[in-house]
């Protein structure tokens, strides 16, 4: 096993964190989105990416997953991916606003990646009635993703990017576009299901409530870089740049 | 599918139910006189022999002849071939203009429209230019082993020019929505690990499906139908119904198998419609359009760079060359390049001409026509649109799309049955052209102007009602500014359609009185290089008018207007 490198200061033991990034950089045309970050998230943990609108969350999952070519380096479980497609990398990415295939039914759009897999049938069914237990939607396979609700369509995505057992599962601003009671009660079921899929976690999103009921550690990220990473408790008592201070109103 | 319209809600301040009634009248009588009574006349005709004649052929010793349904046979394979080719060209040609951001892509765009709208002749003379036996692909042809060095009069020229002629369709109606499909589909697809060809036919394709299943019924229907294209590039051998409707009745008089076939040509393009209706309504799951800022990307990965070049490559030689071969033929004369075919176009050719004018007359004629055509094509027209609009005339809108789907010559056929005898007598009507015109554009000026109209929010009107307009006001001070670029554009469509209509205006136009489109039909029809040169230098003239007609609309265009 490579040793933790430096710059991954909460790697612990001789293990590589589940995902490691290096000096990352994102640029598209002139326009520099992503500026030389550096983070990692271990194989339990769950790491939320926190920060204001357009300051580059969004690339820095897109670049991880593949979908941005990049400058640095990203590391899974010690591995350099740099050279895998997105469709190689095994994470997962349940995007903004979902995108769930509107041709497909429910257990269409969660057997996808089983199926991509190349999975036996059998067991990509036992798959998308087990992962749709999960996120409470038992019973919902045959539904069309048109006949959702909002809540639902966000929990329906969730399915889709764990079902295959992803090594890492990213998520984009997953509960910003539904109402405030939907919201409350999809926080509170979430960090169950990161433990019982038993995977990496790396959110992102720019609201406060969702960092502090999820995280182990937040990481605020202002124009492309990194302001600090720490846990909920020490970042809100100890900011430690005036722009960190300023976003979490301490 | 393009555009998510706004069905109005009937509120307090639409037009009173007589005005409206009034409106609605306008396109019905239009449909009745000149293509639902010329229709009943054909029938009549091809069932009953009524009209026909004293030939004593029955419909059944029609029916029976089996030379009837070779033709027949001919005209359904050549239309599947020629929707198969335009199809697999056009939807690489959509992905390109639909999804990398490349400098001059609008223009590509626009200029990849102007074959859809080039008028058949000129397409024909262009090919007969490129590929004929005095082509500059002669030696090329000659070496490959073509005979003679042509592929004029086979199937190959009728193909290649279909392809030409619809590659814009399907770029539009594909590229259309490809435009609009959310990216993030397809990304979501590959980080569940499908690669490559495994995203297109597991997400592109099936959403792209009913945008190509409706391009390839529309391409199927222009070219089942198709006229000008086989009656000059397929002769003498090979004939469609619709040319064969026109050997019939202008070489062998023989109106009742005219007629006959007429129904045939009928029937097809009802189940051709038929079908095509069924493939709109089926749809594969609601689909959230995304800006075309997120969708378009500048091509990145060496893959969308060939696809790039690639299919800039194809539309180079697939549009562009036989347009720069017919400009390059009117110029070319034996004794090396000159202006010489252009300066004779002021020459009527002596008595003995075949145009009995001189080329410039028909210009004249044909622009003096195509304006009155396109008057009446927008009124009309427009009073279809705003009737479709207001609600619950679905069955006016596919009448008002037979017309398209009946093709020219049926038009052209239909009036020369029914509107030659009393009670309604308009044989020497100059009236007679325009009006078979605005019939053939009208469908399109309804497609143009249905989605401008509906995409009118009420919510203008009420404002205007509630800050003190009255009815008639609101209609001036709201409507009509929001419409006018839209009837604008369709009337610069109607008279790119009126200028270069062929198949009705042929059978129509007195003979001392030719079109352009007629009067180069006539010079490809004779022998010598100064016809052809003149052919070729006509050719050029409409192509420009044209061209001008087109790129005057796309610059008016608005958003989401349009279905072709």
């Amino acid at each position: 096993m490579a040793t933790t490198a430096h710059g991954s200061a909460d790697a612990t033991g001789s293990d590589p964190a589940r995902l490691e990034v290096r000096n990352l950089v994102v640029t598209y045309g002139a326009t520099v989105a992503v500026d030389g970050i550096d983070l990692a998230v271990l194989a339990d943990e769950v790491v939320v990416l926190l920060g204001p609108s357009g300051c580059g969350k969004s690339s820095v999952l897109r670049a991880i997953a593949g979908l941005e070519p990049y400058g640095g380096r990203v590391l899974l479980d010690g591995e350099d991916v740099g050279g895998l497609r997105p469709d190689q990398r095994r994470i997962g990415l349940m995007f903004q606003d979902h995108a769930l295939f509107p041709h497909r039914d429910v257990a269409g759009n969660v057997g996808f990646g089983p199926r991509m897999l190349g999975w036996e049938r059998e067991r990509i069914e036992a798959r998308v009635h087990e992962i749709l237990a999960l996120v409470g939607l038992g019973g919902l396979e045959r539904r069309h993703v048109d006949e959702l609700s909002g809540g639902q369509r966000q929990r329906v995505a969730l399915a889709r990017a764990l079902a295959p057992g992803p090594r890492l599962l990213m998520l984009d601003e997953p509960l910003g576009s539904i109402d405030r009671v939907l919201r409350d009660q999809l926080l509170q079921d979430l960090p169950d299901v990161f433990a019982q899929a038993g995977t990496a976690v790396l959110y992102v999103t720019h609201d406060h409530d969702e960092a502090r009921a999820l995280s182990d550690r937040v990481a605020v990220m202002n124009e492309g870089r990194i302001e600090q990473i720490d846990t909920v408790d020490a970042l809100w008592s100890n900011p430690t740049t005036d722009f960190v201070a300023r976003f979490l109103g301490v | 599918m393009s555009a998510i319209s706004v069905r109005h809600r009937r509120g307090v301040h639409d037009p009173p139910r007589g005005p409206r009634l009034a409106i609605a009248a306008v396109p019905v009588v239009f449909l009745a006189v000149l293509f639902v009574y010329p229709v009943v006349s054909i029938t009549g005709m091809g069932l009953l022999g009524l009209g026909a004649g004293t030939r004593i052929t029955t419909f059944a010793e029609i029916v029976g002849d089996a030379g009837i349904w070779g033709i027949v046979w001919f005209t359904v394979w050549q239309a599947v071939a020629s929707t198969v080719l335009t199809v697999v060209l056009g939807i690489p040609g959509a992905y390109v203009l639909s999804r990398l951001r490349f400098p001059g892509r609008r223009v590509v765009r626009a200029v990849a429209t102007v074959p859809f709208v080039m008028p058949t002749v000129v397409v024909a003379a262009a090919f007969t230019g490129l590929l004929g036996s005095r082509g500059p692909l002669r030696d090329v042809l000659d070496a490959v082993g073509v005979p003679g060095g042509r592929l004029t009069g086979t199937i190959w020229a009728v193909l290649i020019a279909h392809a030409f002629f619809n590659y814009a369709v399907v770029l539009r109606t594909v590229g259309g929505l490809w435009e609009h499909l959310d990216p993030r589909l397809e990304e979501a697809a590959r980080t569940l690990g499908a690669r490559g060809l495994t995203v297109f036919r597991e997400v592109t394709w099936p959403l792209l499906r009913p945008a190509v299943a409706s391009a390839a019924a529309i391409v199927f229907l222009f070219t089942f139908t198709s006229f000008g294209v086989v009656l000059l590039l397929g002769a003498p051998r090979l004939a469609t119904i619709e040319v064969e409707i026109f050997r019939s009745t202008t070489q062998l008089l023989d109106l009742r198998t005219a007629a006959v076939l007429s129904l045939l040509q009928l029937a097809g393009v009802l189940a051709a419609l038929g079908a095509y209706a069924r493939l709109r309504r089926r749809r594969t799951g609601r689909q959230r359009l995304t800006s075309t800022r997120i969708v378009q990307r500048p091509p990145r990965t060496p893959a969308q760079w060939w696809m790039l070049a690639g299919n800039l490559a194809v539309m180079a030689v697939l549009l562009g060359v036989p347009l720069l071969a017919l400009v390059e033929r009117s110029l070319a004369t034996d004794a090396g390049y000159s202006l010489q075919w252009y300066r004779s176009l002021t020459d009527d050719g002596g008595r003995g001409g075949i145009l009995f004018v001189s080329p410039l007359t028909a210009v004249l004629t044909s622009l003096r026509y195509a304006v009155v055509a396109t008057m009446i094509a927008v009124v009309v027209g427009g009073c279809a649109a705003v009737t479709v609009t207001a609600g619950r005339n679905r069955w006016l809108d596919t009448l008002l799309m037979l017309p398209l789907g009946t093709s020219a010559v049926t038009v052209g056929f239909g009036f020369l049955v029914a509107l030659d005898s009393p009670p309604l007598d308009l044989r020497n009507s100059l009236l007679l052209v325009p009006l078979a015109q605005a019939l053939v554009a009208v469908p399109f000026v309804v497609r143009l102007l249905v989605p401008v109209v509906e995409a009118i929010d009420p919510r203008l009107r009420e404002a205007a009602a509630v800050l003190g307009a009255r009815p008639g006001r609101v209609f001036r001070e709201v409507d009509l500014p929001i419409v006018g670029r839209g009837l604008l554009a369709a009337a610069g469509f109607a008279f790119a359609v009126s200028l270069g209509e062929f198949g009705a205006t042929v059978f129509l136009a007195q003979p001392s009185r030719p079109t352009v489109p007629v009067a180069i039909y006539r010079l490809l029809g004779q022998p010598g290089a100064a016809s052809l040169g003149r052919a070729m230098a006509m050719s050029t003239v409409l192509m420009i008018l044209t061209t001008a007609a087109i790129l005057t609309i796309e610059r008016l265009r608005v958003r989401g207007v349009g279905e072709f």
